[in-house]
């Protein structure tokens, strides 16, 4: 085994086309890096941005607490920092999303889902503009990052290290000399592979390892994130080792290799995203929401809003401005039952969305390389689960703050700076993954590794005793 | 000689077993391709006739309302789906599906479906598109790789060329059989196309049909010719299938994203925050139809006192509060036309970068031309966007005129139109640009594809008597 390695060692140092394509993977999978450390930048300077904004307008708020109340301006200043309501509105919460150190590995559907919202109360997290700027054309084309560098580009290496580990010989016409030396050419093989199988693995390692330094990833996820990698490489050379057993020529094996890397990367996610149902009309409802529902709430009238109101908020009847009809009331009750409403179409919209994308999940079994990605946007929490959830967290602080605001409005209560400052923060919902996802992304990748072995293993006996 | 050439070729190809069988293969997945999403295609764009029915049964029956309280109430438009999406969807999945007016500011397209899916979105859609432009390549090059390696493998070449056969004349025949194959796989499936989209809502052009069908034959003939051109210069048929594998990967999988990435750092796109910002700061020095402390608001209504002659606003014949925001949107109309035109533009110097890497890469002005062919590239949701917007322009003003000139009084704002005023404003309907003007953004790629055919021309009738005949 130890000759057989340092042949191979000295093969692929000496091997211009090995070493070369061993080296612009390398390129590759940096710039790949570098792409998305940039993407992941971008994200973090605007975030840099909104918060220090947000943050001024906290300050600013805070200062106009104690507004000198003599001039016309300070007066106004002091009104509306006292006022919750007025406070909030000059406040503009905002809320983002703080993008994982991984997502920079594998962006998945951050390039295409909103992660920051302003939570003024009239604002709606399932009907926001707050979407980025994008280019249609750049979002089709997809990302380069190292995710794609991985699934899409490692497995070619590893088709043209390894469709002629046992062809070969045959071809070269020293075939019969090894089994002459009785050297069994299925041992030679197996080492064969082994040794470029870990080729291909320092490669990913040394890249995810770049990688995870680079973006700050913690140790856990970048041992999930390397744990995904082994798993997809073994995955690959499993398939290599079922087809190169079956002692076809070079040629004949690479192309069915190529073949199957079509179908595995190509075919299967693309029909199974083609199959997917697409309901343009659900997004219409939070549109509708907002619009007929909102403009029916406000043209009622105002006793009746305010009936209704105590209809779905009992507790509230001892703030004493709710017997009178004011305009205070009907923003409050507006803002209630509009943020209710579209939160409610919202969220059945997004759980339609989860359970079409666990629907998708279930299909890991003859869909592989989608399975892996999943493992990887999931871990960067770049998944739409991740954007689900998030979207949730976010309507929900909102409705905490609308519930302070509300009281404060209605019973008339001025706002304090202590308060003020006590308003509950923002926290990110809990990311990674439920040992549910690990499993059903793992076993079918690794039942497809057992069903190759398998064959590879029962092709490559009966082609020894063929030999002999 | 020639036509035995090509008839010698397809009886061979006949007798392949596994060529019929992956031809056969190819047919029925571009079949159910063509029947998947004429059935996708159908249920949109009924949905999407629906939803306009219903948004301008609501919008005509506001009954009497306050025009202004009408223009914040705004409309829905729907974006039309091209049939032609059945061959190319193009960038649909992610532009937005309708587009809200209303007044005082210019909304983006909405509701993109891309956002409500997991990330198997980013492996795109099996379309008859990708079979025509990246599965039946892929069997070009298996079929033609050993086009002429396997003539010198079993030393039939030399036998050719002792019969008085040129090797011109003999790629010629093998580049044209083939290519003739490929494009009457292509020809039974956009006539599959056609005949199973007669009954959707917009019909076919067969104009753009014909201008499909021209790209696709073109491409074809230019990937024989390269195929044959490979084998023909290459000494084993294993050879030359690593170099077109390679080149088909390069081409179709690497270059598409590198380009598109590419352009996108060399032209970044302004953050929504930092637009947003722009906008509203050059809406600052323009007049707030809401706010009469304006400055410029204070001197538009000194220009209408003197336009006039009256003494005060309060003495005008006619609602100034019409003629504010009439003005505000005129004002915002120039701020929108600058900033949104500058995001168009970048996004076009993005695009350029695929444009540019046609001259490289057939397969990027194949995937251009055919998107703009089928009506679904992002110049069409442009096109889409400028015609909506137009309409709102339109309407916002038929609403402030109404204010302004209807016979209600200044601060009058539960005044209101008659119930029938919401018919005299049309519907919008978008008119799909001609051909000509869809392809008006594609001249490099239009270039190259002639370009690549001549070059296939040239390579194969002054290159191919040069090559040697052992290697």
């Amino acid at each position: 085994m130890k000759n057989i390695f340092t042949y191979e060692w000295k093969l692929f140092i000496r091997n211009r086309a090995m070493l070369w394509s061993w080296i612009l993977m390398l390129g590759i999978g940096l710039y790949a890096i570098y792409y998305g450390w940039s993407f992941n930048d971008t994200q973090l300077q605007l975030i840099t941005k909104i918060d220090t904004a947000y943050q001024a307008r906290i300050q600013t708020q805070l200062q106009r607490f104690s507004a000198d109340t003599t001039t016309k301006e300070g007066k106004a200043d002091y009104r509306n920092a006292h006022d919750a309501y007025m406070n909030e509105w000059y406040t503009r919460p905002m809320v983002w999303k703080h993008p994982q150190g991984l997502q920079a590995l594998s962006l998945g559907q951050s390039d295409n889902q909103p992660f920051y919202y302003n939570l003024w109360i009239f604002n709606n997290v399932y009907n926001t503009r707050q979407t980025e700027l994008r280019n249609p054309d750049k979002l089709l084309a997809g990302n380069f990052d190292l995710s794609f560098v991985i699934i899409f580009l490692l497995p070619l290496l590893i088709i043209a290290y390894s469709y002629n580990v046992v062809s070969a010989d045959r071809e070269d016409g020293l075939a019969g000399l090894l089994n002459v030396q009785g050297i069994s050419q299925r041992a030679i093989a197996s080492v064969r592979l082994l040794f470029r199988c870990c080729v291909v693995l320092i490669l990913a390692f040394t890249l995810s390892i770049v990688g995870v330094v680079i973006n700050g990833v913690a140790t856990t996820t970048a041992a999930g994130w390397l744990g995904v990698s082994v798993l997809y490489i073994l995955f690959w050379f499993s398939l290599v080792y079922w087809l190169t057993a079956l002692g076809k020529s070079g040629a004949v094996t690479a192309l069915k290799l190529v073949s199957l890397w079509v179908v595995l990367l190509i075919m299967i996610p693309s029909l199974l995203n083609s199959l997917q149902k697409v309901n343009e009309g659900a997004k219409m409802e939070i549109a509708e929401a907002n619009r007929e529902y909102g403009s029916k709430i406000w043209g009622m009238d105002k006793r009746l809003l305010a009936d209704t109101f105590l209809l779905v908020k009992p507790e509230w009847k001892k703030h004493f401005m709710l017997k009178n009809d004011t305009n205070e009331l009907r923003s409050v009750a507006y803002a209630y039952f509009t943020m209710h409403n579209m939160n409610r179409v919202g969220r059945e919209i997004d759980s339609v969305a989860f359970y079409q994308q666990s629907h998708v999940e279930r299909f890991n079994y003859i869909n592989p390389v989608f399975a892996i990605q999943l493992l990887y946007n999931k871990l960067a929490a770049t998944e739409l689960n991740n954007f689900i959830v998030f979207r949730e967290a976010a309507s929900a602080y909102q409705e905490q703050r609308y519930e302070l605001i509300a009281q404060r409005e209605l019973s008339g209560e001025k706002l304090t700076p202590a308060s003020f400052q006590a308003y509950p923060k923002f926290l990110q919902p809990p990311t990674g993954l439920a040992s549910s996802d690990w499993l059903g992304s793992i076993i079918p990748v690794m039942c497809f590794m057992l069903i190759a072995l398998v064959l590879g293993n029962y092709h490559s006996k009966k082609n020894q005793s063929h030999e002999k | 000689m020639l036509s035995t050439i090509v008839k010698n070729e397809w009886r061979i190809l006949l007798r392949s077993r596994v060529a019929s069988w992956l031809f056969g293969i190819l047919l029925g997945l571009s079949v159910f391709t063509i029947w998947q999403a004429t059935r996708k295609v159908k249920e949109a764009q009924q949905y999407r006739e629906e939803a306009r029915a219903y948004m301008r049964e609501r919008f005509t029956t506001q009954g009497e309302v306050n025009p202004h309280g009408a223009a914040h109430y705004g409309h829905y438009v729907f974006k039309p789906l091209s049939t032609l999406s059945v061959l190319d969807n193009g960038v649909n999945d992610f532009t937005g599906v309708s587009l809200y007016l209303e007044g005082h500011r210019q909304n983006e397209g909405a509701f993109a479906p891309a956002q409500s899916s997991s990330s198997l979105v980013r492996f795109g859609q099996l379309t008859l598109s990708l079979v025509l432009q990246v599965l039946l390549p892929l069997f070009i090059i298996f079929v033609c790789h050993n086009a002429i390696t396997k003539e010198r493998e079993t030393r039939t070449l030399a036998i050719h060329l002792a019969q008085g056969i040129p090797l011109r004349t003999l790629v010629w025949g093998k580049t044209i059989a083939y290519a003739v194959l490929w494009i009457s796989f292509l020809t039974l499936n956009l006539s599959i196309l056609w005949l199973m989209t007669r009954s959707a809502a917009e019909p076919v052009s067969p104009a753009r049909l014909s201008g499909l069908w021209l790209l696709y034959a073109g491409y074809y003939f230019i990937i024989t010719a390269l195929s044959v051109l490979v084998s023909a210069a290459s000494k084993q048929s294993g050879n030359a299938l690593l170099k077109l594998l390679f080149a088909w990967l390069l081409c179709t999988v690497l270059l598409p994203k590198i380009t598109a990435n590419l352009g996108d750092n060399l032209s970044p796109l302004l953050t929504r925050m930092e637009l947003e910002d722009r906008i509203s700061e050059d809406k600052k020095n323009g007049i707030d139809g809401h706010n009469p402390s304006n400055e410029r608001t204070q001197q538009f209504k000194d220009s209408l006192v003197k336009a006039y002659q009256v003494s005060s606003v309060d003495s005008l014949p006619v609602n100034l509060d019409g003629l504010l925001m009439q003005e505000d949107e005129e004002y915002n109309n120039i701020v929108y036309d600058r900033h949104f035109g500058s995001v168009q533009h970048l996004i076009s110097k993005q695009n350029a970068a695929t444009a540019v890497s046609s001259w490289i890469n057939p397969f990027a002005f194949v995937r251009n031309l055919s998107m703009a062919l089928a009506g679904t590239d992002v110049y069409h949701h442009f096109d889409f966007t400028g015609q909506a917007e137009a309409y709102r322009r339109m309407m916002i003003k038929t609403m402030n005129d109404a204010q302004a000139y209807g016979g209600s009084k200044t601060g009058d704002w539960d005044w209101t139109v008659a119930a029938d005023f919401w018919e005299k404003i049309d519907d919008f309907a978008y008119q799909s640009p001609s051909m000509g003007e869809a392809l008006r953004n594609n001249k490099t790629e239009i270039a190259s594809l002639l370009l690549w055919v001549l070059l296939a021309v040239v390579l194969i009738h002054f290159g191919s008597n040069r090559l040697s005949i052992n290697r």
